[in-house]
């Protein structure tokens, strides 16, 4: 495996209101780093531990663009974890020239349609066959009555990543 | 858009075998994980051996574990050896040294027209 210049680094998270899942993209078909980032409401130092690890992330990766997928928590909750954290991804990827695309749901969705995956563990598996490195991470499927489990933050930055490339990989952000 | 190489793929390879920095700082005889972290971000450069210990582990070149470092190395020496070519064209010598610097212009000439080798190989260490 030769890494290979020319190939675009993402960084794809996905928010939740108490975490963040990140994945990082060399090309579209090379995951080089992907984990969770856990930070408590309401605990103003350890959110800022979680912007430090976005800024650790910015600083050893030196993505082209980030992508963040789109949550109804922006809506809904300004207050919560989740408005910071993404205030503070602008601000360093602003500062250091990175452009910021957030990505709608719909959007990851239809990327996954043709494959014919449409719920998110069917999504979640379809993207552990694709990397098998994340095989071994899979949860099982969620019964009704379960809440999601906290890895699946992980998965969804994995397919937002996977989506952006399926829509816009082709495209040169820093070219405009 | 050409992105620069980043400077170590040695956290992707790490986390794509599933081990641990304190598993991998085991493999390397380390007491803890602190040096593989430091590695991993480039905070510091490891020494030969465990850059080898390293190739051995994953199986990949060193100059494809440090792209980063490997390039700015290379390009390092091309200067100074264009340099060196320089100042030896530049020489004006006779007899045995005229022989010796002939010798190197020839074999910096032969070093330009083979190939690059890309890494150094596994089987190569061995």
């Amino acid at each position: 495996m030769h890494p290979k210049s020319n190939d675009r680094r993402i960084l794809a998270i996905a928010l939740r209101s108490r975490r963040f899942g990140f994945a990082v993209f060399e090309g579209p078909n090379r995951l080089l780093d992907w984990g969770m980032v856990f930070y408590p409401l309401n605990n103003d130092v350890q959110r800022a531990a979680a912007s430090k690890r976005v800024t650790s992330l910015l600083t050893l990766y030196i993505p082209s663009v980030v992508v963040v997928g789109r949550t109804r928590l922006l809506n809904v909750r300004s207050g919560s974890g989740v408005c910071p954290i993404l205030r503070s991804i602008r601000g360093e990827s602003s500062s250091r020239s990175i452009p910021v695309h957030v990505m709608k749901s719909a959007e990851v969705r239809a990327s996954f349609h043709r494959f014919r995956a449409k719920s998110k563990h069917e999504i979640a598996s379809l993207v552990a066959q694709m990397f098998p490195e994340l095989l071994w991470k899979l949860p099982p499927k969620r019964r009704i009555w379960e809440s999601e489990h906290p890895i699946m933050a992980m998965f969804d930055a994995v397919a937002i990543g996977f989506a952006y490339w399926q829509h816009d990989g082709g495209r040169d952000p820093t070219a405009d | 858009m050409n992105q620069p190489h980043l400077a170590s793929y040695l956290r992707s390879h790490r986390k794509r075998s599933g081990l641990s920095q304190r598993e991998v700082a085991q493999l390397l005889g380390y007491p803890d994980q602190g040096p593989v972290s430091r590695h991993e971000r480039l905070c510091s450069v490891p020494p030969l051996m465990i850059a080898l210990s390293y190739q051995a582990i994953f199986r990949v070149p060193v100059s494809d574990l440090f792209p980063g470092v490997y390039e700015a190395t290379r390009q390092a020496i091309e200067e100074r050896l264009a340099k060196m070519e320089h100042d030896l064209e530049q020489c004006s010598a006779k007899g045995r040294n005229a022989a010796m610097i002939a010798r190197k212009l020839e074999w910096m000439w032969e070093r330009q027209n083979q190939d690059q080798p890309e890494s150094i190989h596994a089987s190569e260490v061995e």
